[in-house]
């Protein structure tokens, strides 16, 4: 049952076999662990690399503020409908758009216009209560005027706010009305801006026909109001939380994000951190939710997770870390540390592939993978059979 | 050894440097290098290492090799879009490879069928795993394998620490280590269950011990939780639970705990009922645990590698030899889902996912469809474990393929499911 060391020490002599392999082993293990000792960090380092934050220019918490805006529907005059496929619109305390798709083998849309007035000095969250029937998409849009009376976009493609797929169940969308502006617009400035016109748009693919409908309740725009922290901690009720990380860096070679983060808030809370650089997302994080073991939470961000936008943004002028709550509250938030990985990943000469070279390639590899090593399984299994 | 043992272990491994010169996970092979090159670039030791400590430092004790070969001027190249040089893909390949050679070994030793050796060796899940995706299970199945010999030859001591290192490259190896704990309470030896105890601590310590640099939070969130499926993401899942349930979990099910308990119970029960021998109830419930959390967590397509050498040693001591022909009918289909349902068949191949076999690549729900076949197979796995002796039939073949075309109609055309 048991096998005291002593045992095997006895068994051990020199020259047996065991004594061999072990010797073997213990030489290979040393041949390799010498240059790992002596050769760490001798590389050119010119392939990866990672910067340590510890501490964030600025922390901010951002939440929604009083009411600056909102749509009564009231006055149906103001509403201007165009595109492909008939409509009916109706306004009257809310917004109803009947639309019949006829078939047909290009992407058709009716978009329903609307001026606004809303100052951008008063950093609006438009939030948006809705219902799209299934099979087709829509999308909102926003248009303004600079202080000095130039026209701008405010939207973007790529934008959570675009081809969202109507789901036949009510929704609320909001967005950040500075935030879109200053995406498309990253060196305009927006002080004295205002967003003056609005779209709801919905689309349908080719092919698809039918009646469909876009019903919108409420219409209203909150200031947002920002809470300052004392160096890398915020206490309060927030929906996200923007943390300036220095001077924008390249984006092309980074790889991964780690935040470390110390969080809490109501029960519900699930929250997406991002990394933004300028106005762009550079990196995402998975959706993430409070532990019952800690509140302590390391994340990981990386390029291949972009599929969104967070609601706020950073200083186009610099590298944000955003903890956006995708449901709940934040309560508190501590930052703890931020590293950030840059890999370069070079690729190979004549790396553009045709599919013909590309199936040559999958041929050679299943050949190597299924034909060769099934092929010799049944030679050992048929005619090593009596030999075993 | 003889030379057709020779030719076999030759093939196995020509089969899989040729594979592993060229092909790659461009993810998983990504993390590897970065790691690596961090090291022996920077000089920094990388406390956010995307698996358990143990597969760092094996790595970097090879990737020695490969940096004192570029300190000498030699300059490698990149294939197509991988994420890591060829040579030094093959590099980190080579552990892997040395591994699945052990494991080779070991089962030619223990059965001395070089049938069954070959059913691992030769087997195409194995390969694709260690040469073409990168992965490292076979390095904890080579403790793990060598584990069961030991216990075997009644040297418990030695297989606990087998158990353990296979467990610090990959946690699977901490179930029979645990098995062998409970076992030790349940008969009370203690001064054996501490043994256990203090050498699973110290070892682990001191396997950890570099990682505590990067602060005691995130050793306890990054590696703790994360390994023990108690991380905060809502990530992607393999799973069949999640894929039917279209949950995202934060870690594993809340079934994982039933099936759980009811290993180790069947493990007490069949050890205190039964005449089995330990070798047999360790290697049978650790099977049973295998399957239990290929279906019950968020299992990754790799874990279905593990039932392999288990059930090859269990046909053996059990003289079941149709369960050791289905490991190898169930390496193959494994492959063959892996790559056409999962990836695509190019994935790995050029770096970059494309599908050229639109017929069998480019369907709907596809890992449901995936997860299906997969659970049907390990069903039959267990079918031919716990039931008596049975032939391995072409009939299996032809169920696989009906369980197959079955949820290839109702989950890829009627989408009766939609995640």
């Amino acid at each position: 049952m048991k096998t005291p060391i002593s045992s095997i020490s006895k068994r051990f002599q020199f020259r047996s076999k065991s004594f061999r392999l072990y010797s073997i082993l213990v030489l290979l293990v040393l041949s390799l662990a010498m240059p790992a000792i002596f050769l760490r960090g001798t590389l050119p380092q010119n392939t990866v690399s990672q910067v340590d934050i510890t501490q964030a220019v600025s922390l901010q918490g951002v939440s929604l503020g009083p009411l600056i805006w909102r749509e009564g529907f009231n006055n149906a005059s103001s509403w201007m409908l165009s595109g492909s496929g008939s409509a009916v619109l109706q306004v009257n305390g809310s917004l109803s758009l009947n639309i019949v798709f006829p078939s047909r083998t290009a992407a058709q849309a009716i978009t329903v216009y609307h001026n606004v007035d809303i100052s951008l000095d008063q950093s609006p969250v438009v939030t948006v209560r809705l219902q799209v029937s299934r099979g087709v998409s829509y999308g909102l849009r926003f248009w303004g005027m600079t202080v000095d009376n130039k026209s701008f976009t405010a939207w973007h493609e790529g934008s959570a706010l675009q081809h969202r797929p109507g789901l036949g169940a009510p929704e609320i969308v909001s967005a950040s009305l500075v935030t879109e502006s200053s995406i498309p617009n990253p060196t305009l400035s927006l002080t004295g801006a205002r967003i003056t016109r609005m779209a709801l748009y919905v689309e349908a693919g080719p092919l698809i026909t039918g009646a469909f409908s876009l019903y919108v309740s409420n219409l209203r725009a909150n200031s947002a109001q920002l809470t300052k922290a004392n160096q890398n901690e915020v206490n309060g009720n927030f929906t996200a939380l923007v943390a300036d990380l220095g001077p924008t860096m390249a984006t092309t070679t980074l790889y991964q994000v780690f935040v470390g983060l110390d969080i809490e808030g109501s029960l519900d809370l699930s929250y997406v951190p991002y990394l933004t650089v300028g106005a762009k997302v550079a990196a995402q994080g998975y959706t993430y939710v409070a532990k019952l073991a800690t509140t302590y939470e390391l994340a990981l961000l990386s390029p291949l997770l972009v599929n969104s936008s967070p609601l706020f943004s950073g200083s186009v002028h610099s590298s944000s870390l955003i903890v956006s709550a995708r449901t709940g509250m934040i309560n508190f938030f501590r930052l703890d540390s931020v590293s950030i990985r840059f890999f370069v990943q070079q690729t190979g000469q004549g790396a553009s592939l045709d599919p013909t070279t590309a199936r040559n390639l999958v041929y050679y590899f299943f050949i190597f993978l299924f034909v060769i090593p099934v092929a010799m399984v049944i030679l050992v299994v048929k005619v090593f059979k009596d030999e075993d | 050894m003889k030379t057709r043992t020779w030719a076999t272990l030759l093939v196995g491994l020509i089969v899989r440097i040729e594979i592993a010169s060229f092909a790659g996970h461009p993810t998983d092979i990504g993390f590897f290098t970065y790691s690596a090159r961090l090291y022996y670039e920077t000089g920094r030791f990388d406390t956010l290492f995307s698996s358990l400590p143990l597969l760092y430092y094996i790595q970097l004790l090879f990737y020695s090799a490969y940096a004192m070969i570029r300190d000498a001027g030699f300059s490698d190249t990149v294939f197509l879009y991988h994420s890591s040089y060829m040579l030094e893909g093959l590099v980190l390949r080579i552990p892997e490879i040395l591994a699945d050679a052990g494991i080779f070994y070991l089962l030619l030793k223990f059965t001395g069928k070089l049938r069954y050796a070959a059913f691992y060796l030769l087997n195409p899940f194995i390969i694709y795993l260690t040469a073409a995706w990168g992965m490292y299970d076979s390095l904890m199945m080579l403790p793990l394998v060598a584990g069961f010999i030991l216990v075997s030859r009644n040297q418990m001591r030695l297989a606990s620490l087998a158990f353990l290192i296979s467990g610090l490259i990959k946690l699977f190896g901490i179930i029979p280590f645990g098995l062998m704990a409970i076992d030790n309470i349940a008969q009370k030896r203690f001064k054996e269950f501490g043994i256990q105890l203090g050498i699973g601590s110290a070892l682990s310590l001191i396997t950890f011990a570099p990682y505590f640099q990067g602060g005691l939070e995130n050793f306890y969130v990054g590696f703790v939780l994360r390994f023990l499926g108690g991380s905060g993401a809502l990530s992607r899942s393999y799973g069949i639970i999640a894929a039917f349930s279209g949950l995202r979990f934060t870690g594993s099910t809340p079934l994982i705990w039933l099936a759980g308990a009811v290993v180790v119970s069947a493990f007490m029960i069949d050890r205190r009922r039964s005449q089995r021998s330990m070798l047999k109830t360790l290697l049978l419930w650790s099977i049973v645990a295998a399957v239990s959390l290929d279906i019950f967590t968020q299992a990754e397509p790799q874990w279905l590698s593990w039932v392999i050498p288990l059930s090859i040693l269990y046909a053996f001591i059990t003289q079941k030899d149709g369960l050791a022909n289905f490991t190898y009918f169930f390496g193959t289909v494994s492959t063959f889902l892996s790559i056409t349902l999962l990836q695509s068949s190019t994935y790995l191949v050029t770096g970059v996912g494309s599908l050229l076999f639109n017929g069998l690549e480019a369907l709907p729900n596809s890992i449901i469809l995936s997860d299906v076949t997969a659970l049907s197979m390990l069903l039959m796995m267990l079918g031919y474990v716990f039931l008596k002796p049975a032939k391995f039939k072409v009939e299996v073949i032809a169920l696989t393929a009906l369980v197959y075309l079955q949820a290839y109609f109702w989950f890829s055309i009627m989408r009766i499911v939609s995640v």
